[in-house]
């Protein structure tokens, strides 16, 4: 399967950390992403966001890429687990998530090391692995950095 | 939104008996159509997933209250009991606090609503389809199209009296489709062709 881990786009500071929304600008460079996905023929059977409002706003901007069903847990708003791992069915799934727990999913997935950081997600970033969704069974195949959209 | 996701909540949380399962499907689809409104796509699935998941639940309820036979009502009560016990792991589930978690991040309005023209357009169609070729599946269609546009108005603050009352005729023709199936599975099956016989004998004087 491939699994694209997606760190949501810029948002504004604010007191309540799940009432945070993206900024307009945040807004501009997502969309800039989304269309170099979708340039690359990403697609997502299911995409799995965090129930925060930046994750849900990310998401939002991600559904023309959506083939299936989006849908909200608060696994993705917490350290990764082994639950958050068993709802990874699908051939392309995303997850829209944040740091520093995106990185170490990350870690976790390709080097059974969850406290590992092998790789800081950007804000907006995404990374594809491709394998089975269980520590050590991915590999890391690309990686979009934010500023490749904008380029 | 925030009255209907206070009565989300609430539902969620007290014993799952037939008033309550009823106004949690209620909250679930007058959520839905207010993110159809504000133009929001996520979280709509999530909604339909949960009032999905009580759909097999009310259908039981609305059989017994339709059906008072002894036999069938205990039937229908021993599924209702396994299918709300099926159902106990939703209490705690992520998607479940998540859902309910994201509807209160977002905020109290959102963007320009959109307008209902479609959603009316759409009861007409369907009101044209269940002229032509009259079925429990059209009306069906033109139920859900009903709502949809009720939920749409009221939303707004408008009188939608005419279309209550055709949701509520259409909903009692429409309830026919799960009795005539759970009928059919508890092993009454002459009634359930008598009852076919019937509904089939009223859409030909249609």
């Amino acid at each position: 399967m491939r699994l694209y881990l997606v760190r949501h786009a810029i948002a504004e500071d604010g007191a309540e950390d799940d009432l945070r929304a993206l900024t307009p600008k945040g807004r501009r460079r997502f969309r800039a992403q989304v269309a170099l996905l979708e340039r690359l023929g990403v697609t997502f059977d299911r995409l799995l966001h965090s129930p925060k409002r930046r994750a849900v706003q990310t998401a939002e901007l991600l559904v023309p890429l959506v083939e299936g069903e989006t849908e909200v847990t608060t696994l993705l708003a917490a350290p990764p687990s082994a639950e958050l791992l068993v709802r990874c069915v699908g051939a392309r799934v995303g997850l829209v998530g944040h740091e520093p727990w995106l990185s170490q999913l990350l870690a976790w997935l390709i080097a059974a090391d969850p406290g590992g950081a092998l790789v800081e997600l950007k804000k907006g970033a995404v990374a594809a692995l491709e394998g089975t969704p269980r520590p050590k069974g991915m590999r890391l195949t690309w990686l979009l950095p934010p500023k490749v959209g904008r380029v | 939104m925030r009255r209907e996701l206070t009565e989300l909540q609430a539902c969620l949380r007290r014993r799952w008996d037939e008033d309550t399962v009823h106004a949690l499907r209620v909250s679930a689809r007058r959520l839905e159509c207010e993110l159809a409104i504000r133009g929001v796509r996520v979280l709509r699935s999530d909604l339909g997933w949960l009032r999905r998941a009580f759909a097999e639940v009310r259908d039981l309820d609305v059989a017994m209250a339709s059906w008072r036979e002894p036999t069938f009502v205990r039937w229908c009560a021993a599924r209702r009991a396994r299918a709300v016990k099926a159902l106990a792991r939703l209490r705690g589930d992520a998607r479940v606090t998540g859902l309910v978690r994201a509807l209160g991040a977002l905020p109290d309005e959102g963007g320009a609503p959109r307008s209902l023209s479609r959603w009316r357009a759409r009861v007409e169609t369907r009101r044209d389809l269940v002229r032509r070729a009259p079925s429990l599946e059209s009306l069906h269609a033109l139920r859900r199209a009903v709502r949809r546009l009720r939920y749409g108005l009221e939303r707004r603050g408008e009188e939608a009296a005419e279309l209550r009352a055709l949701q509520s005729a259409l909903g009692e023709v429409c309830d026919l489709v799960p009795l005539l199936r759970l009928l059919n599975e508890s092993g009454q099956r002459r009634v359930a062709r008598r009852l076919q016989r019937r509904v089939e004998r009223a859409f030909a004087t249609v």
